[in-house]
């Protein structure tokens, strides 16, 4: 497979993101911020749930567990960050785990909802479980963060979307992403073709858990504070699950472009529509782009461009 | 000179139940190294449950199964895949999003993330497999939606053969092919037989695979009612009347 | 005790009401319709404003919300999820999407700002120590009323039974001159019609809010999962477990651990038991 193009896409990837921050307001680097935040997570969904088929409703509880162990080891015991932070990694691997156990079984459907029963679950026992130490229903504020200010938090953000996107794209790109994506398409025939199928539902997942905690930790060291509440909650799994399924799932550009494209249509919408109206014709492309073109952006921008190269080359030609 | 018969894929006392439905009922069948072995009887007599037990993607209520004299009963699938079964689908299972060179390259893959990722593909094994199928370049470039039912039969053969199995477990491999094609996987399936694999067949189309094996097993309602040369078996009584019973 | 009862009863009664249009849809279309709560909630936003803003009587109230939920029912499905009926995960997929979306038009409406409903049936019923607020039991024997309706009417009208034929053999039911797009289409009205009235009791339970959809969903996901997906008696059966689970958890052991059983109770069952205690997906 030839890498140089791919590679090229990256590297201006970078150097435009890089470059941002000069031509635009501290305003929209702080937004920006979050759509580095919700790369992360799409692309930590889109390793289970586009990869693999196991849809996911419940990734909230994954990014959660992170962002608890780091708040929690930090705000209780002045734990520092670079200790805390691989922790709440290594405490989401294992939330991971939890999600794989009923992998093991079920799937479709059965799978997502048990998902979504460990996000709700979470949602509750955060609040009821010693609520001294998780902070209960107002949850734990004065967390440290890492840098201040939008621009810091800005290239601190995107560096990490761009390690990680480059990172999976490299692994991805290999045998594995197929083994993973046969996955989704015939289980059994994966088993049959000597594959074992745990070993790969493993690998996707904790890859998958690794991810939604390196974002769910610096995501509560950037934000300062964690709460149950728009946490494990319906409404982020949907932007997290928008971001990648707009964006076109079962790629890594597609959910990091999904999460600029959506976090940019809130805003570019802001000045039309100043009151919550955005929200629904927010919701409304989404829900349009989804029924009409599943695969999201990442294909309709190939299609175009797979129909646009032949009447641009003639153009050249024949000026 | 006589060769060492031993003994590759075996079944014992196989029963395997789906509710009140005995779809195994006590069977035992077993295929020797070299040989090319019918599996026949009338629908729903149990054959493709034998080959998920075989393959261990069903699990038998009681009894045992044995691969060069191991006891496999409670092995995965993919473990039995990697130490040479392999298995045909009745109905064809290839992965519907890739091309037919992209199938036989998941078939190919290691068991083990770390070669997956590491490891470059072996490079043109997976052109000349399809190759020894009969598909060009044109044919590996498609999707599996765009192959004809004898395509995809050949598909499902270089999958298995991708694998480096001992044996074939092949599951209706001439239904729903024209003569032509069932011509042409014959002389696949003679290649193969000339090369020392060995096979467990099921097919309904007795006159086409009376010239592939050597020796047949006849099953009804899931145990074996007759086995031994061809003729004989067809000529057995126990044998007509349930083929008949089943028209 | 006779409080645990009878509110225990009660919530259950509630639960059934909330669960049984979510099981009908898994039933008959074999899809999970993620915008179930927001019909609850568009029941209740439909009786609160012909009700409490036009004046309308009660009885109508109630005739409106179901008539609008309905509606709602039948545009979900000819707009959305025909064309992606073939694909199970996009139809929960886009009805997710779909329940944000209303949740964002109901604030455009109505504002965030909760609502609190009056009683449709005021008044709080005392008996030796024991409260419960004439309401709750109006939803409970209105429940009763409408599941064992529906009963009767899978088991014995021709529609009924044609939907019965569907969710058992889709295609058998096809062979025998079943169209299933129009016993899909019927589907979604009545469960959208029976979700609209859970809807208007559960306003009155809860509050009306534009996240109100959210609980009703999970309640329905946990009922409709634990008790098997598509079996109406399982859903009934296991509407009653939750219901009592939660009232005992409430009053016995403490408020705030009622959820957490009912997920672990989900977790659990799903794990080891996929297809629901009562494991049909007829119904
Ligand atoms: N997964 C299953 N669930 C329930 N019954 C099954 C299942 N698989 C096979 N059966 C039943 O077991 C019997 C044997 O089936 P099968 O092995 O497919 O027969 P054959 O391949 O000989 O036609 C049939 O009656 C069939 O209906
Ligand atoms: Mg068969």
């Amino acid at each position: 497979m030839p890498l140089a193009r791919p590679l090229l896409g990256w590297l201006a990837f970078a150097v435009v993101m890089c470059l941002v921050p000069v031509f635009v307001s501290t305003g929209t680097v702080r937004i920006l911020v979050f759509a580095n935040f919700l790369a992360i997570f799409a692309m930590s969904w889109d390793v289970i749930s586009g990869r693999t088929g196991y849809i996911s409703f419940g990734h909230p509880f994954l990014i959660g567990i992170a962002g608890y162990t780091t708040a929690m080891l930090t705000y209780h015991l002045d734990t520092p960050l670079w200790l805390s932070i691989p922790a709440g990694v290594f405490a989401t691997l294992v939330g991971g785990t939890l999600f794989l156990l009923p992998a093991l079984r079920i799937r479709g459907t059965y799978f997502a909802l048990v998902t979504l029963a460990f996000m709700e679950l979470m949602y509750q026992l955060t609040q009821v479980i010693a609520p001294k130490v998780t902070g209960g229903t107002r949850g734990l504020s004065g967390i440290p963060t890492i840098v201040s200010g939008a621009i810091p938090n800005y290239y601190l953000t995107f560096g990490l979307v761009f390690a990680i996107g480059l990172g999976l794209w490299f692994v991805l790109r290999t045998r594995i992403g197929a083994a993973l994506a046969a996955l989704r398409m015939d289980e059994g025939a994966v088993a049959a073709s000597g594959l074992s199928t745990i070993r790969l539902k493993l690998f996707a997942f904790m890859t998958s858990a690794a991810v939604a905690g390196i974002g769910g930790a610096f995501y509560v060291h950037y934000l300062g504070s964690i709460a149950p509440r728009g946490l494990f909650d319906i409404n982020f799994l949907f932007t997290i699950l928008v971001a990648a399924l707009l964006g076109g799932s079962s790629t890594v550009a597609g959910p990091i472009l999904g999460a600029y494209f959506l976090t940019f249509l809130l805003e570019y919408l802001r000045p039309y529509l100043p009151g919550p109206e955005r929200y629904v014709i927010y919701g409304m492309i989404a829900l349009v782009v989804y029924v009409l073109e599943p695969r999201g952006l990442h294909a309709i921008l190939r299609t175009g461009a797979r129909r646009l190269a032949p009447l641009l080359a003639r153009r050249r030609i024949a000026p | 000179m006589g060769r060492a018969v031993n003994t590759l894929l075996e079944l014992r006392e196989v029963t395997k139940r789906f509710g009140g439905l005995v779809a195994l009922d006590g069977l035992s069948v077993h295929v020797d190294s070299g040989e090319f072995l019918g599996l026949i009887g009338p629908n729903g007599a149990g054959k493709t449950t034998a080959f998920g037990v075989l393959t261990g993607e069903q699990r038998p209520d009681s009894g045992r199964g044995y691969f060069h004299g191991d006891d496999v009963t409670r092995m995965p699938t993919h473990r039995r895949v990697a130490r040479g079964i392999a298995r045909t689908y009745q109905i064809p299972r290839p992965f519907g999003e890739m091309t037919v060179l992209d199938n036989v390259r998941v078939a190919m893959m290691p068991d083990s993330v770390r070669r997956l990722i590491a490891e470059r593909p072996p490079e043109g094994v997976d052109r000349e497999l399809l190759r020894s199928v009969g598909f060009g370049e044109r044919e590996a470039a498609m999707y599996p939606d765009q192959l004809s039912m004898g395509e995809l039969r050949k598909l499902e053969l270089a999958r298995t053969l991708a694998t480096e199995p001992e044996v074939l477990l092949l599951d209706e491999v001439f239904a729903g092919l024209t003569r032509g094609e069932i011509a042409q996987l014959s002389a696949l399936l003679v290649a193969e037989r000339r090369s020392g694999m060995t096979a467990i067949i099921v097919s309904h189309d007795l006159r086409s695979l009376a010239p592939l094996v050597d020796r047949v097993v006849v099953m009804s309602f899931g145990a074996v009612i007759a086995e031994g040369a061809f003729e004989e078996v067809l000529d057995n009584p126990l044998v007509r009347e349930a083929y008949l019973g089943q028209a | 005790m006779t409080n645990i009862l009878i509110q225990g009863l009660a919530l259950s009664g509630l639960y059934a009401l909330v669960a049984v249009g979510f099981t009908m849809i898994f039933s008959v279309g074999r899809v999970l319709n993620l915008a179930h709560g927001v019909f609850l909630m568009l029941g209740g936003y439909a009786y609160y404003t012909a009700v409490q803003v036009f004046g309308i009587s009660k009885g109508a109230g109630i005739a409106i919300a179901v008539l609008a939920g309905a509606a709602f029912g039948i545009l979900t499905y000819t707009v959305l999820v025909r064309r992606l009926e073939h694909n199970p995960i996009a139809v929960e997929i886009s009805t997710l999407i779909l329940a944000v979306v209303m949740q964002a038009l109901i604030v455009v409406v109505y504002t965030s700002a909760p609502k609190s409903m009056w009683p449709i049936v005021p008044g709080v019923f005392r008996h030796e120590g024991v409260f419960v607020s004439h309401n709750i039991l109006a939803a409970m024997v209105l429940s009763w009323i409408v599941l064992g309706g529906l009963v009767v009417f899978v088991r014995r009208t021709r529609l009924g039974r044609a939907l019965r034929a569907v969710s058992m053999d889709r295609k058998g039911a096809v062979i025998s001159g079943i169209d299933p797009h129009r016993m899909s289409l019927a589907t979604w009205a009545i469960s959208g019609g029976l979700a609209a009235l859970a809807g208007v009791f559960f306003a009155t339970y809860t509050q009306l809010t534009p996240g109100m959809w959210v609980a009703p969903l999970i309640i329905a996901v946990a009922v409709v999962v634990v008790g098997g997906i598509g079996s109406i008696v399982g859903s009934l059966v296991v509407a009653h477990l939750i219901g009592f689970m939660e009232t005992v958890t409430t009053t016995l052991v403490a408020a705030e651990l009622r959820g957490v059983f009912t997920m672990v109770l989900v977790i659990v069952v799903l794990v080891i038991v996929p297809k629901g205690l009562f494991g049909r997906e007829e119904l």
